[in-house]
């Protein structure tokens, strides 16, 4: 099989959730000597991409997204030892959590398993995460992005808080904030002043790689 | 300032017009003539149930309002702003909402803690008539009752008083009727019994709509409300009571006067009996989810605020926390689900979904956030169970529509049963894959209704790919949540026998249809059964025997919580039961 089937056969099983295949192919793809960053880029992302896809039209669900990540993970553990570091770019760093008060965090965990599939860098505080956290965390490890979701009307106002606090510590221009889940909408978005606004998992990631410039 | 002018489709209102500044929303307009315009998700502008007709001078809508409009004059309350003088068309007053006004129940004798006494005849004594009883008293009003005895004279009648407990709370020369109230508020409904305390018999029954429903459709939003006003907890408490008293009213009619209501006893979720206080409910809806009260509340009517014999006593129900409410503790109860000999499960479905297990006389509860899809909510065609509504739904073998609206009315949209029921179907008849997802080849004899991933039941009533996807978001949770509380207890699913389901939604579920979404977990063999309205029920046994009363403050002690939202596993299983 050539280095471009490969990829393509990759990508096939993937958004099939064939997660066996997708490891035996990835196993294959060092038998070849192909790059790992190649494997990584071109077959799994691009499976990846294809399932996002989907999603955003409806046809895949929660469960095929998660299954589907699974297939992602395993080829991604196949090809990771044989990765060279310096031959990825920089990923996107964010940090992302349920806002303080609210405990729901199975939107949230999606955004994670999708944006790490994406080749995101991702630092998750987990639920009911205290404002000052998404702060302090996004000093610490220098992210890109401060991502925030709750699926409360009554806890929503404390993204609105995370941004007051950044302005207060002139670290408002630093990061990209990103806010969803059930109650939220773009008029949410645009008062609070966040920087971007995403109803679902897969649009969020598709959202942040536009405003980081990685579309 | 800037002059709105209200009209109404049916012409209930006529020529009313009120200035505001401009800018203002049209709900705040609406709510500042007076009038009531229902806003399912407080004025997020996510739901789009507060359509109405408004033209004049507004401002442009902006995206997401555009985003649910579609024809000229048409506007989402919610987001558009009066600009310069602006018409509004408020829709027709809204039908009367079909709600389960009664529920099967155990049967209990007469035992209540009103009793009406026959009290000794007035004598020739200096000492004072009350000070010879042997009763707890002290108000002003008996004291002047008594006067009143006195002031009859030397009257042969009999003399007759009402106790609550030791309390003597009314007096004079009879006897007379006694009777009391038993409610259940609901977020979306409230039931009403009349009872005879002497027999008792029930009398009248009314229904309603629960009048906050213009503040949210469901609890999180009218919440959200307090938090952003702080008049939030008394604006909604007024108004409560308000519907509470006008019921009282109406259910004694022609009856008897309300001084001869002694007693109301009230179920319903933790957050409606907060608000029947006046109390701030923002700790309930952030974790830890903690409310102010849970454990039975014992007031005078007069405190209460409820208009009965001023002495008189209104009691609150107790709650198990704060997403687990009297009325769940009132419906187990009422049912005798505690009693059951064999292991079963009790559901509660709404915007959350209560689930109680009794597992050998061990009861754990918990609440899942399913949404409010199965009430017909959030759905693009669907509407609460009112005139109109489809209410039953099958496609037959050779794949010919049958359904039911409401009152046998033009169908307009899709309630809860009717829900589950077409849901059912699309995938008993493969419209839609166990994934949930359309079926890109659905059998010829009724492709012609798929179109563009929707299913047309009428030119105009669908159901869509996202709603088919929230309605297993919210199945998802509840059968997760049934799921995880029997592991949480060690007992298989299948050794479950019965499946008790209470609640608005009611009797007119086919159970096949339950079973066919997959409501309850796979692998459930028992019976189910519908209980209707059993919060409504706990409330009037409560209130005509004590017994039962001490059994809810007792089942309230002993009944374990579990939180569902914070257990790792929780996912797994919501994961796992979203397909069909």
């Amino acid at each position: 099989m050539d280095k471009a089937t490969l990829f393509q056969e990759i990508s096939h099983a993937l958004v099939e959730f064939e997660v066996e295949k997708v490891a035996e192919l990835a196993e294959e793809t060092i038998q070849q000597n192909i790059p790992a960053y190649e494997t990584i880029t071109e077959g799994l992302v691009t499976g990846m991409k294809e399932v996002s896809r989907l999603y955003e039209e409806e046809e895949y669900f929660l469960p095929e997204v998660l299954m589907c990540s699974d297939a992602f993970n395993a080829g991604l553990d196949v090809v990771n030892p044989h990765l060279d570091k310096n031959s990825l770019e920089k990923p996107i760093k964010i940090v992302i959590g349920v806002v303080e008060g609210d405990t729901h965090d199975i939107g949230k965990n999606l955004v994670r398993i999708l944006s790490g599939a994406s080749g995101f860098e991702v630092y998750d505080l987990g639920r009911d995460v205290p404002l000052n956290q998404f702060i302090d965390k996004a000093e610490e490890v220098e992210s890109d992005m401060i991502c925030m979701s709750t699926l409360m009307t009554t806890t929503m106002d404390g993204m609105k808080t995370v941004i007051d606090r950044l302005k207060e510590r002139n670290l408002r221009d630093k990061y990209k904030v990103l806010i969803g889940g059930g109650p939220i909408s773009q008029t949410f978005c645009d008062k609070i002043g966040a920087d971007l606004y995403a109803n679902d998992a897969s649009s969020a990631v598709r959202k942040a790689k536009e405003l980081m410039g990685r579309a | 300032m800037v002059k709105v002018h209200f009209t109404q489709e049916d012409h209930a209102i006529e020529d009313l017009t009120i200035e505001v500044t401009e800018g203002e929303r049209l709900t705040e307009c609406i709510r500042a003539a007076g009038l009531v315009l229902e806003t399912p998700c407080n004025g997020l502008g996510l739901c789009g149930k507060c359509r109405i007709k408004a033209w004049g001078d507004l401002y442009p809508p902006e995206d997401l309002e555009s985003g649910f409009i579609n024809a000229p004059n048409i506007r989402l309350a919610c987001l558009a702003r009066a600009k310069g003088e602006v018409w509004i068309e408020l829709p027709p007053k809204g039908n009367q909402l079909k709600t389960i006004n009664q529920g099967l129940a155990i049967e209990v004798v007469i035992d209540s803690f009103v009793k009406q006494v026959l009290l000794p005849p007035l004598e020739r004594t200096a000492q004072p008539y009350l000070e010879s009883l042997p009763y707890n008293f002290g108000s002003v009003d008996i004291y002047q009752k008594a006067g009143g005895l006195e002031q009859g004279g030397a009257n042969a009648n009999p003399v007759y008083g009402v106790l609550v407990d030791n309390d003597l709370v009314d007096l004079g020369f009879g006897p007379d009727e006694i009777l009391g109230v038993a409610i259940d508020i609901g977020t979306t409904g409230i039931s009403a019994y009349l009872l005879d305390l002497t027999s008792g018999g029930i009398l009248q029954k009314q229904s309603c709509l629960n009048p906050q429903t213009e503040f949210g459709g469901d609890v999180l939003s009218r919440i959200s409300y307090c938090l952003d006003n702080p008049h939030g907890p008394a604006q909604l408490r007024e108004i409560i009571l308000g519907k509470l008293n006008e019921l009282v009213i109406n259910l004694t009619g022609s009856i008897a006067r309300t001084e001869r209501v002694y007693q109301v006893v009230i179920a319903g979720n933790t957050t409606m009996l907060h608000f029947v206080l006046g109390i701030y409910p923002g700790s309930i809806a952030r974790a830890p989810y903690r409310p102010v009260f849970l454990e039975q509340v014992d007031m005078k009517a007069r405190e209460a605020g409820i208009l009965i014999c001023p002495e008189g006593r209104v009691t609150l129900l107790p709650s198990a926390s704060g997403y687990v409410g009297a009325d769940i503790l009132a419906g187990v109860v009422a049912t005798a689900f505690d009693k059951k000999d064999y292991p079963a499960v009790f559901l509660d479905i709404g915007t959350n979904g209560e689930i109680v297990a009794n597992l050998g006389g061990r009861l754990i509860a918990t609440s899942t956030a399913a949404g409010p899809a199965l009430e017909g909510m959030n759905i693009s065609c669907g509407c609460r169970a009112e005139e109109g509504a489809i209410d039953t739904f099958s496609i037959d073998n050779s794949f010919n529509l049958h359904f039911t609206t409401i009152g046998a009315a033009q169908p307009k949209g899709i309630c809860g049963s009717g829900l589950i029921d077409i849901t059912a179907a699309m995938v008993k008849r493969k419209l839609v894959l166990a994934s949930g997802r359309f079926n890109p080849s659905p059998d010829p004899r009724i492709k012609d209704r798929v179109r563009d991933k929707k299913f047309y039941l009428t030119e105009e009533i669908y159901i869509s790919q996202t709603d088919i996807r929230q309605i297993q978001l919210a199945k998802g949770a509840i059968s997760a949540g049934v799921t995880l509380l029997l592991e949480e207890a060690g007992i298989p699913l299948e050794t479950i026998e019965e499946a008790v389901i209470a609640g608005a939604f009611g009797y007119h579920i086919n159970p096949d249809s339950i079973r066919e979404i997959g409501l309850l977990p796979k692998g459930f063999k028992g019976k189910i059964n519908f209980v209707g309205n059993s919060s409504a029920e706990g409330a009037r046994l409560a209130l005509i025997n004590k017994g039962v009363m001490f059994q809810i403050q007792e089942l309230k002690n002993r009944i374990e919580v579990l939180e569902l939202s914070t257990n790792p596993r929780f996912q797994d299983y919501f994961v796992k039961a979203l397909g069909f």
